[in-house]
């Protein structure tokens, strides 16, 4: 039963809304917008890269595109996405009204389009953009970085304070407001893994900002942290960095794994396979996430026994792992399978993330990772586990919960389309990677020796097609949101839980009296 | 690779095409390399990269066993069944099993690389943006080494020739069958000095020095890039190794030594 | 402790963090979840400070970085051991083509652990300004790094040369005797680093 009353419309409805719904709209929309802008990144960056000495842009702006690609992808499409997701789907699942702390939501996301707009317009600020990647190593980005630098570093601050914030209110939300008699273990897999998301963004973002901080220091308040010069050191700066940066990947991902555990058993007609030890095995993971840090530093000159615990260490990361794909594999096992949009990115999910996690462990291969390390098999490596792991499972649980937030069915011929195009271009895009990786071409340049030409022509066609695809994506959602076949509230067969109980689309205020659940 | 493993791996190499050694040195693969260190790591990264593909082989099929046979659409009924602590356990210990099977040669070839000790040669290694500096120790020869690929080439103007980014004015000469160590430092920010068929690839840190070596096998040519992020002109930077005999290699030197004297 | 900008900076960060950490006890008791976890975050902003003088510390005990302490050590008491020499190499490095002339009076000696050596280096302010140099020593292989005692050192000072002025710098040092048995040879480098702006402003700061 909802309770009816009067809520702003408009502007004022957007930007002070305390409404789970509407932030994880606006959120899941800023997501998509730069999604769009890093995407436009790529283009040229590939286009750049299409064939050698193309010089369509010149190397010191190459630079500030690889960077910006990086950051807007990472802080700015994938990250907002997936709290889009926690915003509108957290509440639903555990029969809350709201999210804890609904004011805090509203600035949680209201801060993202000024750290955005801040990041953005730097690449129009004298001397360009950050050029240094989106990883800003010492000196470089200390001693030699642009003016535009302090205001990255002022826009990585505010997206950490969004980011802490979201986390809280997560947190809080899920510890305090499930259903009476809804345990932790039988909330849905996707309110696990966005749990534990959360502590990693508690726990590592403010040491992102510890960071950038110390960057900031260097380059205007006298401090030497990162230069030798001054009694400090550029590799203190790796560690720093990294003890978020590891973490931070895993926040990337796990969401996704949520998602997909929501996906795999609807259409499987079957319960998740293994709830408890999907639960222990994000956990593990999550946990030996702190502990990895210095593979992404193999080749800084560490002492040996350095190299051997972060060696094995990082390899221990694939047993939990291993474990939940293969809880996913039997939970479709004996099951009884249909092929929907949400399920085939789901399928893929599995597949593409797992070849990933393959390099991943090659990666993490010492001795092997002197070949590998800042080359394309590194790239190659990231956008698998990030591309067709986060970002395929974005798809997927938009195709999956878009008729719960819009009321319409999307066009099941057009998702189909939207899934082979963007698998196809995407393979295209990334598997050649790995092989111009292994041949020797490293990362971040913008041109390159003969022999890497043609599977790097390859990789661009491919991007070109990716990138076209996903503005296919946009017209079908737009599409969906306008009109369709009215989607009932069990939308999917056989989904179970008190998502599917309300109807589609689903009210402005729902569960204003806690369910009954079980 | 030895005769053995590689009549062994005949099958499926043919099949796959990726395993045997002509393969390794087209642009597909790591290069097996003409060091000993970078066999060994060639060698890792196979058997690695061979194992992941078994079990990805292994998963993958059941998973299409299960999209084709246990299809709603014909007509298979779903189990009930969704968790099993002993199931649990066996997948966790099988691939914990696999990767101590895969840290044996891993521990193995990283001792060996740590090994810097009896050289015959040291090389200092200093990086510049965008350029490499080696300094013979022991010796008065140093030089800069950049970039020789003329300008006309990189804007399109003239054709470009074969090592088009990987040439360089003044290559590192180096003797074969010595033990060569690096040291290696950045003079401005942090470079890295990476050279795939020597598999040798460390950080030139400003401010520090960091250790590497290498034992070349085989004369010939070697082609590297800087590989950490360095500014504008990293892409163009590259490294460029011309291993010789030993006594070519003292000819090289003392005509060196002579002109640094003067 | 030293006073330098970046131990100023990491205890004022710290003290904030301190405070903040203080407030959130004090101001928020009845809604514990959100104190633990408003605690938790400035907690690990201050271990992200922290990390600074930890990450020294740990690279003073372990030697892992190759960073040497830019303090005295004393020579005292140190018995030689005859079984085995060590060649210690110089080698020199300028940091962003810092322009003196910078040159070790030995480029390499052979001792016995715990036998006392004095070599020199010889810098000269090639320019026509005064200028201040910072030498920056580091040690390959790193594990060493803590067995190089150091007892009289140019590094632990900056240098000030005025235009075309030289100087014999002194260095005086002692492997100490439980360094590895398998360590033949060590290289111990220096980079001259041009700090005469920040040396200006601290003339300038403090009179």
């Amino acid at each position: 039963m909802t309770t009816e009353h009067t809520y702003p419309h408009g502007i004022k409805r957007w930007l002070f809304s305390t409404n789970h719904k509407d932030i994880g709209t606006m959120y899941l929309w800023l997501s998509f917008i730069m999604f769009l802008v890093g995407g436009a990144s790529a283009m040229l960056i590939r286009a750049e890269l299409f064939k050698p000495g193309s010089n369509l842009v010149t190397p010191e702006f190459f630079n500030q595109l690889t960077t910006m690609h990086g950051l807007i992808m990472v802080f700015g499409a994938v990250m907002p996405a997936f709290v889009g997701f926690a915003n509108w789907m957290i509440p639903l699942m555990i029969g809350a009204p709201d999210m804890a702390m609904p004011r805090m939501n509203n600035w949680s996301f209201w801060i993202l389009p000024v750290a955005f707009s801040m990041l953005i317009s730097t690449m129009f600020m004298q001397g360009g953009g950050p050029n240094f990647g989106w990883t800003f190593y010492a000196p470089l980005s200390t001693t030699y970085g642009p003016l535009s630098t302090d205001f990255f570093v002022f826009s990585v601050h505010l997206m950490g304070i969004s980011s802490i914030m979201g986390a809280i209110n997560i947190i809080a939300t899920i510890l305090n407001m499930r259903a009476s008699s809804m345990s932790l273990m039988q909330m849905p897999m996707f309110c696990w893994t966005w749990l534990i998301t959360a502590f990693l963004l508690l726990a590592v973002m403010p040491v992102l900002a510890g960071a950038v901080t110390m960057v900031l220091a260097d380059r205007h308040l006298g401090t030497s942290f990162f230069e030798a010069g001054g009694g400090g050191d550029p590799v203190l700066f790796q560690h720093v960095f990294w003890f978020f940066g590891h973490p931070e990947v895993y926040i990337i991902i796990l969401p996704a794994f949520g998602i997909i555990s929501e996906i795999i058993p609807t259409f499987s007609r079957k319960k998740l396979f293994g709830y408890h030890s999907m639960v222990y095995a994000t956990a593990s993971i999550a946990l030996l996430s702190f502990v990895v840090w210095a593979h992404h530093m193999f080749t800084t000159g560490m002492p040996l026994a350095g190299e051997l615990f972060f060696m094995y260490m990082t390899m221990l990361i694939a047993v939990p792992t291993g474990v939940k794909v293969f809880n996913w594999v039997s939970t479709m096992f004996k099951g009884a399978l249909t092929f929907e949009t949400p399920m085939l990115f789901a399928i893929a999910f599995i597949i593409l993330f797992t070849m990933g996690g393959f390099t991943g462990l090659m990666l993490a291969m010492a001795p092997a990772d002197f070949q590998y390390h800042d080359s394309y098999f590194v790239v190659a490596h990231f956008h698998y586990v990030m591309v067709a792991g986060s970002l395929m499972a974005i798809f997927g649980g938009t195709y999956y919960w878009l008729p719960k937030w819009s009321g319409h069915m999307y066009s099941e011929t057009l998702g189909k389309f939207h899934f082979w195009l963007t698998l196809i271009s995407f393979n295209v895009t990334f598997f050649p990677m790995h092989f111009v990786g292994l041949a020797g071409m490293p990362r971040r340049i913008p041109d390159y020796a003969l022999q890497f030409t043609e599977f790097n022509q390859l990789a661009s066609i491919g991007a070109f097609t990716f990138g076209l695809s996903q503005i296919f994506f946009l017209f079908i959602v737009i599409k969906t949101i306008r009109g369709g076949k009215p989607a009932p509230a069990r939308v999917w067969e056989d989904a179970k839980g008190l998502t599917w109980e309300i109807p589609s689309p689903a009210p402005h205020h729902t569960f204003t009296i806690p369910p009954q659940w079980n | 690779m030895s005769l053995n493993s590689r009549t062994a791996l005949l099958i499926p190499g043919l099949l796959l095409g990726y395993a045997s050694e002509a393969w390794a040195n087209l642009t597909l693969n790591m290069p097996v390399g003409v060091t000993d260190i970078s066999h060994k790591i060639y060698q890792l990264h196979m058997t690695v990269l061979w194992i992941c593909v078994v079990i990805g082989i292994i998963v993958f099929s059941i998973m299409f066993y299960a999209i084709i046979f246990h299809r709603k659409s014909v007509g298979h009924q779903a189990a009930q069944f969704h968790e099993s602590t002993k199931v649990e356990i066996i997948w966790t210990i099988i691939p914990f099993i696999i990767l101590i099977v895969m840290a044996v040669p891993a521990t193995k070839t990283l001792l060996a690389m740590d090994d810097i000790t009896d050289s015959d040669l040291t090389i200092k290694v200093t990086g510049y943006m965008w350029r490499w500096h080696y300094e013979y120790i022991g010796t008065n020869v140093s030089f800069m080494s950049e970039l020789s690929t003329p300008y006309e080439q990189i804007i399109n103007r003239d054709a470009k020739d074969e090592h088009y980014l990987r040439e360089v004015n003044n290559p590192l000469v180096l003797p074969i069958n010595k033990k060569i160590r690096f040291l290696m430092t950045g003079n401005d920010v942090i470079h890295s000095w990476w050279v795939p068929e020597l598999a040798v690839k460390k950080d030139a840190i400003p401010g520090f020095i960091n250790e590497t070596w290498t034992r070349i096998n085989t004369p010939g040519i070697y082609r590297g890039q800087c590989a950490e992020l360095c500014g504008a002109r990293h892409g163009f930077m590259p490294i460029v190794v011309q291993a010789v005999s030993e006594q070519e290699f003292q000819t090289w030197l003392a005509a060196q030594q002579q002109q640094a004297n003067k | 402790m030293e006073l330098t900008a970046n131990n100023i900076f990491v205890c004022y960060a710290l003290l904030f963090c301190a405070i903040i950490f203080a407030l959130i006890l004090i101001f928020v008791k009845k809604q514990k979840l959100l104190r633990n976890l408003l605690l938790t975050i400035i907690g690990m902003a201050g271990f992200s400070f922290a990390l600074v003088p930890l990450y020294n510390v740990f690279c003073d005990v372990t030697g892992l970085n190759g960073k040497l302490d830019l303090t005295v050590q004393s020579a005292k008491n140190q018995h030689l051991d005859y079984s085995r020499t060590i060649t210690v190499e110089f080698v020199v490095n300028h940091n962003h083509e810092m322009p003196w002339e910078f040159k070790p009076k030995h480029k390499s000696l052979t001792l016995h652990p715990g036998q006392l050596a004095t070599t020199a280096y010889f810098a000269r302010n090639t320019t026509k300004r005064t200028m201040t140099a910072q030498a920056i020593p580091s040690i390959a292989p790193s594990r060493v790094s803590k067995f190089f005692k150091k007892t009289e050192c140019f590094c632990f000072s900056s240098q000030k040369l005025g235009p075309g002025e030289s100087a014999y710098l002194t260095l005086s040092f002692y492997l100490h005797p439980d360094i590895p048995k398998d360590v033949q040879r060590l290289t111990l480098a220096y980079t001259i680093f041009d700090v005469t702006k920040s040396d200006n402003q601290q003339e300038h700061d403090h009179g």
